[in-house]
């Protein structure tokens, strides 16, 4: 499982980034107040994603389960592009 | 010389030197404006250099001391003051955001057309401006941040090549300027649909829609498609002109508007199949 262990267990977005899905549910859209730089996941969600506050944490299990096609690999990159965290 | 004055409607350019030969053009598009007290930029077309002025003649566009763009032919002074003009809006206003995109009008409600050069943009939007909708911006959709809704713009739409002969056909009695030749874009014209006082009519409206159009004159039949607003999202962000100086405020307007409107992408052969889509997809059929 990909949440395997104790850190990493949850994530959450990193300061200064903002997230907002879509009512159609085709995907995600990160901004970057720091670097000004939008990043968009195009797959398609099974409900809309809360993750509105930075401080706002969730599993990642729970996060990749919004993600009819959801993949480690989604919270992987947006990790390495830094905009989520593992806490 | 006298300035003229170019108001725009929410913005006015002072217009302090320029050739005589593009007297004509100025006073077909902007002479029946009023002038506002103060100006928002202040501009010029001035001759390239001493030797250029005998020479294969040229013009430099000038605004606030910047020259944006490269001299270019004299013959296309009257285009330059145009795209200068866009220049001028698209790197001096934050208080809007503004997507490269043309803003048509029907009952009340507007519909964004951002679309990539060569997809007939411009050409529908004269079309629809002389088929009974008011033409807000063929350039540069000026969205309000808060109410976002689509304030409107005095400025005439840019038409090339074959157009410039099909909107002709369409209204002979058009008010369309002398044809710029041999620009970075073929033949230019710049056509006005509405007069001063039509303008003033007219308030900022709501946003109902997005439509991506794609003209393809071989198609056999109008095909239409709803497109994930994720990837409109994408593709309004690239069509803003200010969403980097914006920054957080661009970002949460685009998703805001993208969010609440509906959004197609539109493949037609056939001008009166976009009124009638438009109306019984988008705008509705008014009361």
């Amino acid at each position: 499982m990909a949440t395997a262990g104790g850190k990493g267990l949850y994530i959450r977005l990193k300061d200064g980034i903002s997230c907002r899905s879509f009512s159609d549910m085709s995907g995600l859209a990160f901004f970057s107040a720091r670097t000004c730089e939008t990043f968009f996941v195009h797959q398609s969600l099974k409900r809309a994603i809360n993750l509105a506050e930075p401080s706002n944490e969730m599993s990642v299990d729970e996060f990749i389960d919004h993600f009819h096609d959801g993949q480690l690999a989604t919270v992987n990159e947006l990790e390495a592009r830094g905009l989520l965290v593992r806490v | 010389m006298k300035p003229f004055f170019i108001n725009m409607g929410l913005f006015q350019a002072r217009l302090n030197d320029y050739p005589s030969s593009i007297s004509p053009a100025l006073n077909q598009i902007y002479g029946d404006c009023q002038p506002k007290e103060m100006s928002d930029f202040t501009v010029s077309l001035a001759p390239g250099s001493i030797v250029r002025k005998y020479l294969r003649p040229q013009i430099v566009f000038e605004s606030n001391t910047q020259i944006p763009f490269k001299p270019l032919p004299f013959s296309q002074a009257y285009a330059l003051l145009e795209w200068g003009l866009n220049w001028c809006l698209a790197t001096h206003d934050f208080n809007h955001l503004l997507l490269h995109s043309a803003v048509l009008v029907k009952n009340n409600k507007a519909v964004l057309f951002p679309a990539l050069p060569g997809s007939g943009k411009s050409t529908l939007s004269c079309w629809l401006a002389i088929n009974g909708w008011k033409l807000y911006s063929d350039e540069m959709a000026v969205i309000n941040t808060d109410s976002l809704t689509a304030e409107p713009l005095y400025r005439p739409a840019c038409i090339k090549n074959r157009s410039i002969e099909l909107v002709r056909g369409w209204q002979p009695d058009a008010t369309i300027t002398k044809v710029c030749s041999d620009t970075a874009k073929g033949d230019v014209a710049h056509a006005k649909f509405q007069t001063w006082t039509e303008y003033s009519c007219l308030q900022p409206v709501e946003i109902a829609g997005i439509v991506f159009p794609k003209y393809d004159g071989d198609l056999a039949e109008e095909q239409y498609y709803t497109i994930a607003k994720s990837q409109v999202f994408e593709e309004l962000c690239q069509h803003a002109f200010n969403y980097h100086v914006l920054g957080y405020q661009a970002f949460d307007t685009v998703w805001r508007l993208i969010d609440k409107v509906k959004v197609f992408e539109v493949h037609y052969s056939n001008l009166d199949f976009m009124d009638e889509f438009l109306l019984d997809e988008v705008v509705g059929h008014g009361e």
